[in-house]
């Protein structure tokens, strides 16, 4: 998804690529159907559903350059509404269509050829449904957007879309073993080679967050500038950053999969990165630049032991999933040969999601993914820290209140609260134990002191 | 699948369906949780305290104080009218006050277990007793919240008239829940050191992982009933507590975590709480412990054992089949444990 593109811009890429896909894999599979017809009208309601599209984009776009200023309040929102009613008819109609097409072939030959033409054809399906989903975000900053930014409903949709692709990405993953066990020649050990390696680590990546973590990158890429402003005219850097660059290109490449290869790679990266480094630190005066680039030291040394702990995580979280895999692919060939094959994707999947889960919980609850978590939120805390310090270092020469300065100040605040707090039991508690003052008593004797006449004080008798 | 000829079909329903469901999103134009009407009636600092509104006298003359935990809101106890623990308790006569703990901000880094327990939860028990004209009240604690009502009627017993506690962890050294085995291992200090509030992500993302794959069966499964409005609301209400994480007051969850998860100073009579050493057998007020046989985060062997250790003569442990949030959305729930509870406390007003 090209991210220079603004939402609309992308939503007709999608689209147009979706309805290119469809004519092209239509025609395929035209050539292998003998109701031509059926074919040919669902491509004129696509065609004249396109064209509709067409139409209401260039409105919309209309409305909202130059048009009447008062023409719509959320002009996305009635959009929105146009499109889905498109989108549902298109829906409806591709639903009627499979059906249709599917119910035109119950013979055995003719079933395997349609298999082929329809996999191509649901795939590039899938392919572009999930191009449309993804292009369904969201663009923040919108002032029209933001009711659907900043709610429980934008994050549902938005975990929903998330969850509909893994579905669609799991059901991918399958097909090879669908295939086979159609064909009769799945066997438990055969499904090794029917999993796509890739397409399995992608799925585990995006459920357990791995896919947004890319510390030791991002780290490389922010030390490189930061070493390049402050040493950068040394050699030994230069040739430290070429070797780094020349290892991170080689890194998955060379370690995939072994855990000790992922260890040996970090400690000689850190080895390496010593050997180059430490001799600056004798050159760079004392001083508050000195303070930083040892904080910064620090913060790599912290940020690759964290890498190498996520390393270790990711293999035992990826290794885990291969045994779920094996007992699924044992349950499937059982089934097959039963003749009791799951009767749709969802019963596969609702299987699926149980088998890991138990798996996956089994793993949570050792002691080494116990200790392994641990360290991992431990440094993530003290990289935070390392992260803050710096950040305060370079922000000190601008007139901006920093984190230390407000935390004394929400010290002094809590300590003053509460001794405020202790005053008004103190006084509270005076107040409930004091004796009620005496009630004054009025003397009946003592005249009104007329106008003119000397004040006497009321204690004393005329 | 078994069935290639429906694979497409199939597809294609759920795409249909999920665009459907995009429709009616769209036009819902607010997820409403906590309806039950309530008032305001104290406040210090960022903490509050509610009274339910109530249709006729209360059969439970005793006021019912509720804490809940800081960990997400109160809301889940009244989720939804027709799921609401406090609306169940309100028609059977109960008069309700709930602490309403806020939401912590950085300037709350300070604020300890003592603050809250001996401060805040004191405070609003005073002001019932001066508002009713009581000595003690009716406390009624739920998870944290609970240690927090056990805590707090182990140090001030003659200002609590009933205990009841539920889904509540007193007994940390378990394994049986990842919580408590991930606890042991953690390093507390790194983290309130550098944290300051512990963020309410971080332990709604811990919480997320002690059900890895519910993530995705639960969106899966939500396409089957996207198309039905009723149904989406009571699952947007759901995700919108869920999601609803205050943050943690440093030094309140310090303490928490290390004198209780790793330490279990709490039923080894070690805990001190503002300099004063708790004691669990000076709670001897009536207790009614009720716990969850399918409770993942507060398993019940983190919450039986309260009983064994209070000093009370009159108390009860009350199973109920579920899980920690089932015991108060659940079907069942509705029917069964809001008249357990009013019952019990009727028996002893």
């Amino acid at each position: 998804m090209d991210t220079t593109k603004n939402f609309f811009e992308n939503w007709i890429d999608s689209q147009s690529k979706m309805y290119e896909n469809w004519v092209k894999q239509g025609q395929e599979t035209q050539k292998n159907v003998f109701g031509n017809q059926a074919f040919e009208k669902s491509n004129e309601m696509y065609n004249d559903w396109w064209q509709k599209q067409q139409e209401s984009l260039k409105s919309f776009l209309n409305n909202n350059h130059g048009g009447d200023g008062n023409a719509q309040a959320n002009p996305f929102k009635s959009y929105f509404d146009q499109w889905t009613n498109f989108q549902k008819q298109m829906a409806d109609t591709w639903t009627e269509q499979g059906k249709r097409i599917s119910e035109m072939y119950s013979t055995a030959a003719e079933g395997a050829n349609m298999y082929n033409n329809f996999q191509k054809l649901q795939d590039n399906w899938l392919t572009s449904l999930r191009n449309m989903t993804q292009s369904f975000s969201f663009p923040s900053g919108n002032e029209n957007w933001k009711e659907y930014t900043e709610t429980t409903l934008n994050n549902t949709f938005e975990n929903l879309r998330k969850g509909t692709d893994s579905y669609m990405r799991l059901f991918e993953l399958w097909q090879p073993v669908f295939k086979s066990i159609q064909d009769n020649t799945f066997t438990v050990e055969s499904y090794k080679n029917l999993l796509d390696p890739a397409k399995y680590k992608d799925i585990i990546d995006q459920m357990f967050g791995f896919d947004k973590l890319n510390p030791m990158r991002d780290l490389f890429n922010q030390y490189t500038r930061f070493a390049s402003q402050n040493f950068g005219g040394n050699n030994n850097w230069s040739e430290y950053a070429d070797k780094m660059k020349s290892a991170f290109n080689t890194f998955s490449q060379t370690i995939s999969g072994n855990q000790a290869s992922v260890n040996d790679w970090y400690r000689q990266m850190y080895q390496q990165f010593n050997a180059s480094m430490s001799p600056f630190f004798k050159l760079v005066p004392e001083g508050k630049g000195k303070e930083q680039a040892l904080v910064m030291k620090n913060l790599f040394e912290q940020y690759t032991t964290a890498s190498q702990k996520l390393a270790e995580l990711q293999y035992l979280v990826y290794t885990t999933g291969t045994k779920a895999n094996e007992e699924i692919a044992k349950e499937l060939a059982a089934r097959a040969k039963e003749g009791n094959n799951f009767k749709d994707f969802n019963e596969f999947y609702t299987y699926w999601t149980n088998t890991n889960g138990k798996v996956f919980e089994d793993l949570f609850a050792t002691d080494a993914f116990s200790k392994l978590q641990g360290e991992l939120v431990s440094l993530d805390a003290q990289i935070k820290k390392g992260s803050n310090t710096l950040m305060e270092a370079w922000l000190a020469p601008y007139p901006v209140v920093r984190h230390s300065q407000l935390d004394e100040l929400y010290k002094a605040n809590y300590d003053l609260k509460k001794r405020v707090y202790e005053l008004e039991k103190m006084v509270k508690g005076f107040t409930k134990q004091a004796p009620a003052p005496a009630a004054v008593k009025k003397d009946n004797s003592i005249s009104e002191t007329k106008p003119g006449a000397a004040k006497t004080s009321s204690t004393h008798k005329k | 699948m078994a069935d290639n000829k429906n694979m497409i079909e199939e597809m294609a329903e759920a795409g249909a369906k999920l665009l459907k469901g995009y429709e009616i999103l769209k036009g819902i134009e607010d997820v409403d949780v906590a309806t039950a009407p309530k008032q305001l009636v104290w406040q210090r600092d960022n903490i509050k305290l509610y009274h339910y509104e109530r249709v006729g006298a209360p059969k439970i003359k005793t006021p019912v104080l509720i804490s809940y935990a800081l960990v997400n809101r109160q809301d889940m106890m009244d989720l939804q009218p027709d799921r609401s623990y406090i609306r169940n308790l309100l028609g059977l006569g109960a008069d309700l006050y709930i602490m309403d703990w806020g939401y912590p901000t950085e300037a709350d880094k300070y604020v300890t277990l003592d603050d809250y327990v001996n401060g805040y939860l004191n405070d609003a028990v005073e002001y019932l007793r001066e508002e009713h004209s009581v000595d003690k009240v009716n406390l009624m604690g739920i998870c944290q919240g609970g240690t927090f009502c056990v805590i707090y009627s182990a140090l001030h017993p003659e200002k609590v008239k009933n205990l009841v506690t539920l889904v509540t962890p007193v007994e940390f050294s378990t394994n049986d829940g990842l919580l408590f085995r991930w606890a042991k291992d953690m390093d507390m200090d790194a983290l309130v050191d550098n944290y300051g509030v512990i963020p309410g992500n971080f332990l709604n993302n811990g919480f997320a992982l002690l059900k890895p794959m519910q993530q995705a069966s639960k969106f899966s499964s939500l396409v089957s009933v996207i198309d039905d409005k009723d149904k989406l609301l009571n699952f947007l209400r759901m995700e919108k507590w869920i999601n609803d994480s205050p943050a943690q007051a440093g030094e309140c969850y310090r303490q928490f975590m290390k004198d209780l998860y790793q330490q279990n100073m709490l039923v080894k009579g070690e805990l001190e709480v503002g300099g004063h050493r708790v004691n669990l057998k000076n709670i001897t007020m009536p207790l009614l412990n009720i716990y969850a046989t399918e409770d993942n985060l507060v398993p019940p062997a983190a919450s039986i054992p309260l009983n064994d250790y209070v000093g009370s003569k009159d108390k009860e442990l009350y199973k109920f089949q579920g899980g920690h949030i089932g015991v108060f959305v659940g079907g069942r729930s509705q029917k069964e444990l809001a008249p357990a509870v009013a019952n019990w406390l009727i028996k002893r007003d």
